[in-house]
């Protein structure tokens, strides 16, 4: 198995931030698109967060039962590791940040494998080209519209011919109903999302990319103490399977949205 | 655990599963293989004791199930982790039947439902991961 990639704040205890995978991060105007002013998107209500007393016994016994997210993961696909998607190039992070939380939501609800693809919704938001967003971006049309399996939208096709009326009515089976706006940087918003188990789309403004953050390896108080597992998107030979680990300030996402609950489906 | 408090959690566990044996609904088989679903509320989860939360996505509990629990047409073993706002009604009949029918039987969260042919548990989640398990092979094995 591969080494497991590490970037940290800590140039001599992390490995380079890899730079030789597509990205396409767009950062987020927060100006332009506030906190939770996205359709659906309401902000972490204070009655949520879990009290930083509480943290490090949570994520022991999350460790112990092999609760955590990256565990979910692991056996999501009939025992197997779900793979992680490819963006093969395009600058389509901000896609396949929710595309790859849409899984593990899935996978920790257990629902069956299904191979989403989230070309579809990159193509038709930008209309076919190349072009960065952010992920906040992509989970407003997921919500919306959903997101299609490679057998109506072929991973990493531009074909105009995937874009029918079957493609999005399978996409409509893939669907998110609930999500938080997390504020940027909240370290007691992102603990608290990641002991819950709720995947985290997570813009990374210091990489210029968008992935899914899955769960907690270290917790404290401060950022300097966090360790946290990410599923990037740049195919399973990155890193462990795909999954690599963020250490301190570069793990905090600079916007994030939380994925809290989808439509049941078959695949 | 105290003798005691095991005998009173066994008849306790012993009592649900003889008291609750009744389809809810006359869509549900009165025999069949074995199906569970765990139902919570992810506005209440928070305040949950974390040994109780574990149980949600445990791999104790998904492997058992996956080995006692039939795969359906879909490929995925018949148990599922639903959040009560979960939409199901791209799932088959039978799924969308058990949810209304727990939902309406739930008196609290997070709630299980388990049920191999005539036996059945239908009952709050219990406390933690082993005592989850322990219903659970009540009811299937």
């Amino acid at each position: 198995m591969a080494k497991t990639i590490l970037i940290s704040d800590d140039d001599s205890s992390g490995d380079a931030v890899p730079d030789g995978g597509a990205k396409g991060l767009v950062q987020r105007d927060f100006r332009a698109h506030p906190l939770g002013s996205f359709e659906y998107a309401a902000e972490l209500p204070d009655n949520l967060i879990i009290p930083r007393g509480e943290w490090s016994d949570r994520l022991n016994l999350q460790k112990k039962f092999q609760s955590r997210i990256i565990d979910v993961r692991n056996r999501g696909m009939d025992g197997k590791p779900i793979p992680s998607r490819d963006q093969n190039g395009r600058g389509y992070c901000w896609f396949h940040s929710g595309t790859t939380c849409m899984m593990l939501a899935r996978a920790a609800q257990n629902e069956p494998y299904a191979d989403l693809s989230a070309y579809a919704g990159a193509c038709i938001i930008k209309n076919y080209r190349d072009e960065g967003g952010f992920g906040a971006q992509g989970l407003k049309f997921q919500a919306e519209r959903g997101i299609p399996t490679s057998e109506f939208w072929p991973q990493q096709s531009t074909s105009k011919k995937n874009d029918n009326p079957k493609t999005w009515e399978n996409a409509a089976k893939h669907k998110w109903s609930k999500w938080y706006d997390l504020e940027p940087r909240n370290i007691d918003h992102f603990v608290t999302a990641c002991l819950m188990g709720w995947p985290i789309i997570s813009d990374f403004n210091w990489w210029g990319h968008s992935v899914g953050t899955m769960c907690l390896e270290e917790v404290g108080n401060d950022w300097s103490k966090i360790v946290s597992w990410i599923l990037n998107s740049w195919g399973d030979k990155w890193s462990q399977n795909g999954a690599g680990l963020l250490k301190g300030k570069k793990a905090a996402p600079d916007s994030m949205q939380c994925c809290v609950v989808t439509y049941a489906s078959a695949a | 655990m105290k003798p005691t408090t095991k005998a009173l959690a066994a008849a306790a566990i012993a009592f649900v599963l003889v008291h609750v044996n009744a389809p809810e609904s006359p869509n549900v088989p009165s025999v069949g293989p074995m199906r569970a679903l765990i139902l919570h509320d992810n506005t209440q989860d928070v305040q949950l004791p974390a040994e109780q939360q574990a149980v949600y996505h445990s791999q104790i509990i998904d492997q058992w199930l996956d080995e006692h629990t039939p795969k359906e047409a879909d490929g995925e073993h018949s148990h599922r982790v639903w959040d009560v706002q979960t939409d199901v009604k791209n799932m088959p009949q039978v799924w969308q039947d058990w949810m209304r029918d727990t939902k309406a039987k739930a008196t609290k969260l997070p709630w299980l439902r388990a049920e191999k042919g005539r036996k059945r548990y239908n009952g709050a989640l219990p406390k933690d991961v082993p005592s989850t398990l322990e219903v659970l092979k009540k009811v299937g094995e």
